[in-house]
């Protein structure tokens, strides 16, 4: 479903290029769930934002082609990418402190995508809290009517975490990208996120796209790996072949 | 959110009765004696005594203070060394004209910075952007009674738009007074609408980098939807802090600015009543003056609060 091939991102660091990622391809099938590991630095998160349409800085360059499903992202206007955009992919960050807006309620934040959307989905503000509670449930959070009223620094990271899932899954996108999902979590939070994730997959189908630096997470989630290193993809494979017989030097020094 | 309104207003109380301790005790250890002033040459030990009795200077310190302080609730702030009247009835027009004055200031502050700072930010590196820069710096560094000198000039002078020291009083005229007021207003609030864009661009262009920002724009929000939804609620506020701030400044410029416009103000009073030593008035006019300070930056709390839940605390 989706085709990522010949990516290359640039950027201009006192006006002399510097390549962040370059000759990236990989695949995305539908249902399946691909994990990008490497260090920091290595371009996973550069290529993850390429992908959700989120480098428009105007000292970067892309070239490439990002194909989803036919529409091609990297040269699609802005409009287009907006309609895409929390709708047709869902992107889930880091930090869920951060990424929520501290002075809004949880609720319009889980359902600002279809929100934007109002007029073309047809939905009352009923309808749009009936989806937004359902899709919290639908990742654990059970206490979702209070969630819904609260304010982000009132309830817990991993709470927290889940409702930015559910945000990104309002309106059911065939793409859900987490950038380092887990990554600002507890340990034990982390398992029940990757768990959601998986129930997510394995229930209707969402291709998930997962970066992480954390090969434990990589092994307990994905079903094939790319290994990145300095924006560039130094090995691509299903999880078993990836950490049964890494070809490459560096995929053995991440995996020991 | 109801019980942060009472805590600050119970902290407003206490505010109000320290400022007015120290503001008497400061009239207390002051060198001179306001009989002897009012008296001068024609003091006798008696007319003294009976003077002093007559003003209650008699009676000792916290007697004097509390008497005060049970005047700052009823407005009642005795009489006037100098003119022997009432001080609230001496005050009150003075009191109207400077509070009217800031509020105005304020206001055009408000509505002028707040959809500039906007604009400017939603357009950074744009014309107008760049030409705001210079304009700006120079709106900061030229003092209010020097604008106020200018507006005089080209508003009063060349475009005839007022006359120039032609005061007009609110109680004969009280839209002609509001109109007198603007030139005033508008040469106090320009510096600080200098300040207010640059604090409020500054912070909308700080907040639209956070990752709140980024995960918005995921959602498919455009430029204006993550502005109005999601960036200006968490950049107002700084700027809010400031406006609360700049109300003292208010007062102060207007002081100045008054003796510019040749309006009946305050200012004259207050250093009037100071070289005289009629500390009734003065105490009057400073605590007055806090009060309003106070105020406004209880009024800016409670928009605070309303804007960020992490606040009501």
């Amino acid at each position: 479903m989706l085709t990522v091939k010949d990516l290359k991102i640039e950027f201009f660091d006192h006006d002399l290029p510097e390549v962040a990622v370059k000759d990236v391809d990989f695949v995305i099938n539908d249902g399946e769930i691909l994990g990008i590991v490497g260090e920091s630095g290595s371009g996973k998160s550069m290529t993850a934002m390429a992908i959700a349409g989120l480098l428009n800085r105007k000292d970067l360059t892309k070239s490439g082609v990002i194909d989803l499903d036919g529409t091609d992202l990297l040269n699609s206007s802005r409009g287009q990418i907006r309609e895409i955009q929390g709708n047709e992919i869902g992107f889930v960050f880091q930090d869920p402190l951060n990424s929520m807006n501290p002075v809004l309620k949880v609720g319009p934040q889980v359902e600002e995508a279809m929100r934007i959307r109002k007029k073309k989905l047809n939905l009352s503000k009923e309808e749009m809290k009936k989806i937004a509670l359902e899709t919290m449930e639908s990742v654990g959070l059970e206490d979702s009517e209070r969630i819904y009223n609260s304010y982000p620094h009132q309830i817990s990271g991993g709470q927290r975490q889940r409702a930015m899932i559910a945000a990104a899954l309002v309106l059911k996108p065939k793409l859900l990208i987490c950038d380092e999902p887990t990554t600002a979590l507890d340990v034990t939070v982390q398992k029940k996120i990757i768990d959601v994730l998986k129930k997510l997959n394995k229930e209707t189908g969402t291709s998930i796209l997962f970066i992480s630096h954390d090969l434990s997470v990589i092994k307990a989630i994905c079903d094939r790996v790319v290994v990145m290193k300095d924006g560039l993809v130094v090995e691509e494979g299903s999880v078993a072949e990836i950490f049964d017989h890494p070809s490459k030097e560096y995929t053995r020094q991440l995996i020991f | 959110m109801g019980k942060y309104i009472i805590k600050k207003f119970i902290l407003l109380i206490i505010t109000l009765i320290i400022t007015s301790f120290i503001l008497f005790l400061i009239f207390e250890l002051v060198p001179g004696d306001p009989v002897l002033d009012k008296l001068g040459t024609r003091a006798t030990p008696e007319t003294i005594a009976a003077l002093r009795s007559q003003w209650g200077l008699d009676r000792p310190f916290f007697v004097r203070y509390f008497s005060f302080l049970g005047g700052v609730f009823t407005l009642d702030f005795g009489v006037s060394y100098t003119y022997g009247m009432n001080v609230s009835s001496l005050l009150k027009e003075k009191l109207f004209i400077n509070l009217a004055l800031s509020v105005m200031s304020l206001l055009i502050v408000i509505v002028v910075s707040v959809p500039l700072g906007i604009y400017l930010a939603k357009h950074t590196g744009g014309f107008a952007d760049k030409l705001m820069g210079p304009v700006n710096q120079t709106a900061m560094s030229v003092p209010s009674f020097v604008l106020g000198l200018f507006i005089t000039f080209l508003f009063g002078i060349v475009f005839r738009w007022f006359r120039p020291g032609g005061y007009v009083s609110y109680k004969t005229d009280f839209a002609g007074f509001l109109y007198f007021l603007i030139f005033p207003s508008v040469a106090i609030a320009i510096p600080k609408i200098a300040m207010c864009i640059r604090i409020l661009r500054g912070n909308i262009l700080e907040e639209a980098e956070k990752d709140y920002a980024l995960t918005a724009y995921a959602r498919g929000n455009n430029t204006t939807g993550l502005l109005y939804r999601h960036v200006l609620k968490n950049a107002i506020m700084p700027t809010i802090t400031f406006i609360g701030m700049i109300a003292a400044d208010m007062i102060g410029s207007g002081i100045v600015i008054e003796q510019v416009f040749s309006i009946p103000g305050l200012g004259q009073m207050l250093v009037n009543s100071i070289s005289s030593r009629d500390y009734p008035v003065v105490e009057a006019e400073v605590l007055m003056i806090a009060l309003f300070i106070m105020a406004v930056s209880f009024l800016t709390d409670m928009i605070h609060a309303m804007i960020d839940p992490r606040v009501r605390v």
